[in-house]
């Protein structure tokens, strides 16, 4: 080692090292505390997310087929080997401004809720993540009058505000008719 | 399964209620797409007589018209969601075949008056 040690060097001593790495550590996390894996996706400009446990997988590259009958809010039936599934527009039941068609990097997600099983078309996926329960925010009063119902809570992400939504609720209230 | 056309999508219905088919058109038939909800598609017709309730009926389909085997294990019942919401009247079943989909619709609630 040649390096110049010199104090006018600008190398710094192990002190001001440890000083450094203690003051970016950041909080201390509690790795106790109960977590929630997120699936984190967009919807167009909005943030959303769904339990991980409900979602079974994300498909892309799926061929949809469109059945005659189907209202705008349901796309067709995608067979995931051998097993035939709706694909709901999630975009359309949460009142979301359409746009124009589905992106390039547009996902189908597998959700599974209520003792159902569906696709989901999501603009495109984030993440999955696991965040402390604590995280989760209850939904703001400003929040849509009818996405409310749907609405588990939000967690910030990436300077996103992300809205936990219900899949079973969903499920639910779109086999009623209720969305 | 006897398989044909209307409004441009494939359909089944199971060959036990299919009795003969016609290729001039008989004197009363109803026409699959009206049956259906749907718009008809321009090409050769067809007419299958079917057997629902003791009573033949002349439904007018489009072609082309096939007598055919589908594995049971390519038949599927329609998923929870796209049952509770989709407005084709009469699907009681998807089959695939070769990886398109087939419509299948019972007679009896497709005759019904």
């Amino acid at each position: 080692m040649t390096d110049d040690i010199t104090p006018d060097s600008g190398i710094l001593g192990l002190d001001q090292v440890l000083a450094v790495k203690r003051g970016a550590a950041g909080p201390v996390v509690d790795v106790d505390e109960p977590s929630v894996k997120l699936v984190v996706f967009v919807l167009g400009t909005d943030w959303f997310a769904f339990h991980g446990e409900r979602i079974k997988e994300v498909l892309s590259d799926c061929p949809v087929y469109f059945l005659p009958g189907c209202p705008t809010s349901l796309e067709g039936v995608i067979n995931v080997r051998g097993d035939i599934e709706s694909v709901i527009r999630l975009r359309v039941l949460l009142r979301l401004a359409e746009d124009g068609g589905a992106a390039s990097g547009s996902r189908i997600l597998l959700g599974q809720g209520a003792g159902m099983r569906s696709g989901i078309r999501v603009d495109r996926v984030e993440d999955v993540m696991d965040v402390p329960q604590s995280a989760i925010q209850p939904p703001p009063h400003t929040i849509n009058e009818h996405l409310r119902p749907l609405v588990l809570g939000i967690v910030p992400f990436q300077k996103h505000m992300v809205t936990v939504l219900d899949l079973e609720r969903i499920f639910l209230d779109y086999r009623t008719g209720g969305l | 399964m006897v398989r044909f056309g209307a409004g441009g999508h494939t359909f089944a219905v199971e060959a036990r209620h299919v009795r003969a088919m016609l290729t001039t058109a008989p004197e009363q038939a109803r026409q699959a797409e009206d049956l259906l909800g749907l718009m008809p598609h321009p090409g050769p017709r067809r007419w299958l007589v079917m057997e629902t309730g003791g009573i033949a009926r002349c439904v007018e389909v489009a072609e082309p018209v096939r007598l055919q085997v589908i594995d049971a294990q390519d038949i599927h019942l329609p998923p929870p969601l796209l049952a509770a919401r989709l407005t084709l009247p009469a699907l009681v079943a998807i089959a695939f075949d070769h990886g398109a989909p087939v419509l299948v619709v019972d007679p009896l609630v497709l005759l019904a008056e």
